[in-house]
């Protein structure tokens, strides 16, 4: 996918912008709150329907007003043009635009324009709890798979319904047949996302070890852990694969162990809320022993290795998202992943406070692949975006560019 | 804003109708002012008669004028084979296709302990009820999300010991989307692939 334009109406401190893209690298440049990363949010509003980093949609709406708009204009990799238009209001669900219809929800548009973002609020992902390791991979999941996208919904709306049936439970009627479909049915759908990330975790350890050697031109030994609390109640047998069959066997033995506590405390005991994901470097345990350093290869090298898996699994090259990774980032790990990014066709997006220094390192990787690389400048200042005169940049444009 | 408090209230309650935003509640509104008065009388008078003479038929418990409606009544309809659905709305979107001749049970709503729906709260005593007398089939044809699913399975074990032949509705409508909302063609398919539950 290549985005040719992104225009967004009130959202935060853009009034109104329009930004015209370039085929390979779009560096925006401006100082902290000028509205760069707004733009990349803008983006991410029409890839997955909300921004990239954690924040209510209502905070991405600029002040004063009732509404904000993200329109983003594409081209697939098959050259078939794509078009959306996400609208963000306050207490009312979020208006969805494709060719397709004008009330979609985000699991009909999620996968379409496949994305990969990597900003400093992602450290999170090798240093922070379960939580958000999973919810990095659930994303990555559900860009790839409408299937696994519908999943989580029914996950997240099943385990609410039977929390909802706990405490409801002392004024059930009958004999807890209730409860009993609820948790059948929960059993089910979270055997299938065990299942389904199990095998995907299988599936990218090799490109995410791959990734790790290129990022941190060392051969330490990556290893990527599936602990999933299906195996934490001595209900699974030993030595079985993760089927969903084996996975719902072992849950429904859960079930019924739990159940007393679970009417105790009102509330779900089991399932994939509660998976660990674990990162491992050399046999450590990332969380505990790596380096600063470690983590941050790490942390690159699941993102280069999410641009790979989301242009196998969804047929499209992703957009990659480059928040302010230059002020986290050494520059031998920037120019790193700008090549690889590069090598693999994809159109990125960076936001930097060093705008000259952006485009001198781009310069240097363009001159190493024969200057063939469509770039763009766009300063930013206060939500006005400009851009600098195509002749000012140090660089060959090539003809695509017009 | 607008110069007139009557015009005002009549937009507000046009709007308080679902899938009817401000601007075309506006449009409405000012379309009956338009309108003869005897037409809008008319109009008033059907909602208020419509509020007041419509029931739930005593045997399938959807919406009706008289005391058993009119596909329960029906000597031409099939009184071995029932299909069960949420709303009356569901009932017309069937009877669209053509396809089914047996009669309905309207459950009015699914089990939803987050907004506190039990089985008591809907039509799942009556169904029971009619399951025990000389049934051939039972088609379930709840909306496909998790709701629907999971009544769909708790009247599957309610029915079990009954011994009648239930079936579901394949899947042939997308998830997540209410069954009244399916275009006949999806929903009549979805009614050639139902499968035993
Ligand atoms: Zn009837």
């Amino acid at each position: 996918m290549v985005i040719r334009s992104v225009l967004l109406a009130h959202v935060r401190n853009h009034e109104h912008t329009e930004i015209v893209c370039a085929r390979d690298v779009n560096v925006l440049s401006g100082s902290n709150g000028s509205g760069k990363t707004t733009i990349l949010e803008a983006i991410s509003l029409c890839a997955i329907a909300k921004s990239f980093v954690p924040v209510p949609d209502q905070a991405l709406i600029k002040h004063g007003f009732e509404d904000c708009t993200s329109t983003v204009e594409a081209l697939r990799d098959l050259d078939v043009p794509y078009r959306i238009s996400v609208r963000v209001r306050n207490g009312v669900r979020k208006r969805i635009t494709t060719a397709h219809g004008s009330s979609l929800t985000p699991r009909d548009i999620i996968g379409e324009l496949p994305m990969v973002a990597l900003s400093p609020d992602h450290k999170s992902v090798t240093f922070g709890g379960p939580a958000e390791r999973r919810a990095f991979l659930d994303g990555v999941m559900a860009q790839s798979s409408k299937r696994f996208t519908e999943l989580l919904y029914e996950h997240r709306r099943l385990l609410k319904q039977r929390n909802a049936a706990l405490q409801a439970g002392a004024f059930m009627h009958g004999d807890g047949e209730e409860l009993d479909v609820w948790t059948e049915q929960f059993v089910l759908v979270s055997a299938e996302v065990v299942e389904r990330r199990n095998r995907f975790l299988a599936d990218v350890m090799p490109i995410v070890c791959s990734a790790y050697e290129a990022v941190s031109g060392s051969a330490e030994t990556i290893n990527i852990v599936y602990q999933p609390d299906v195996a934490s109640h001595g209900t699974l047998a030993t030595d079985t694969l993760l089927s969903s069959s084996s996975v719902a066997e072992a849950y429904r033995a859960a079930a019924r162990m739990l159940r007393p506590r679970e009417m105790a405390r009102e509330s779900t005991l089991f399932g994939p809320q509660k998976d660990e994901i674990a990162f491992m470097i050399n046999g450590g345990l990332v969380r505990e022993t790596a380096s600063q350093g470690q983590h941050k290869s790490l942390l690159v090298a699941l993102k280069l290795a999410e641009c790979e898996l989301l242009h196998e699994r969804c047929n499209e090259r992703p957009v990659v998202l480059l928040d302010d990774v230059f002020s986290e980032l050494d520059r031998d790990r920037c120019a790193r992943v700008l090549e690889r990014v590069l090598a693999m066709g994809m159109q990125c997006f960076v936001t930097t406070t060093e705008g000259e220094t952006v485009l001198k390192l781009m310069k240097e990787i363009s001159s190493t692949r024969g200057g063939n690389i469509d770039i763009s400048m766009i300063t930013l200042e206060g939500g006005i975006a400009s851009y600098v005169q195509q002749s000012e940049l140090p660089l060959h444009q090539s003809a695509e560019a017009a | 804003m607008l110069p007139s408090d009557s015009i005002e209230r009549v937009v507000e309650l046009f709007a308080s109708l679902p899938t009817i935003g401000k601007k075309t509640a506006r449009r409405l509104a000012f379309h009956v002012l338009r309108q003869p008065a005897e037409n809008v009388e008319q109009f008033a008078r059907a909602l208020v008669d419509m509020r007041t003479y419509v029931r739930e038929c005593t045997v399938c418990h959807t919406f009706t004028d008289t005391e058993v409606c009119g596909i329960c009544a029906s000597l031409k309809r099939d009184p071995h084979v029932i299909c069960v659905v949420e709303q009356p709305s569901d009932v017309m979107a069937i009877e669209r296709t053509g396809d089914f001749r047996g009669l309905y049970h309207v459950l009015h709503g699914a089990l939803s302990p987050l907004d506190g729906i039990g089985p008591e709260d809907i039509r799942m005593r009556e169904l029971i009820a009619r399951l025990g007398v000389d049934m051939q089939e039972v088609i379930l044809a709840l909306n496909p999300n998790v709701e629907g699913e999971v009544t769909t399975q708790y009247i599957a074990k309610m029915a079990s010991p009954l011994g009648v032949k239930l079936t579901r509705i394949a899947r042939g409508v997308p998830m997540g989307s209410d069954l009244e909302f399916a275009d006949d063609a999806t929903l009549a398919r979805a009614f050639e692939g139902r499968v035993p539950v």
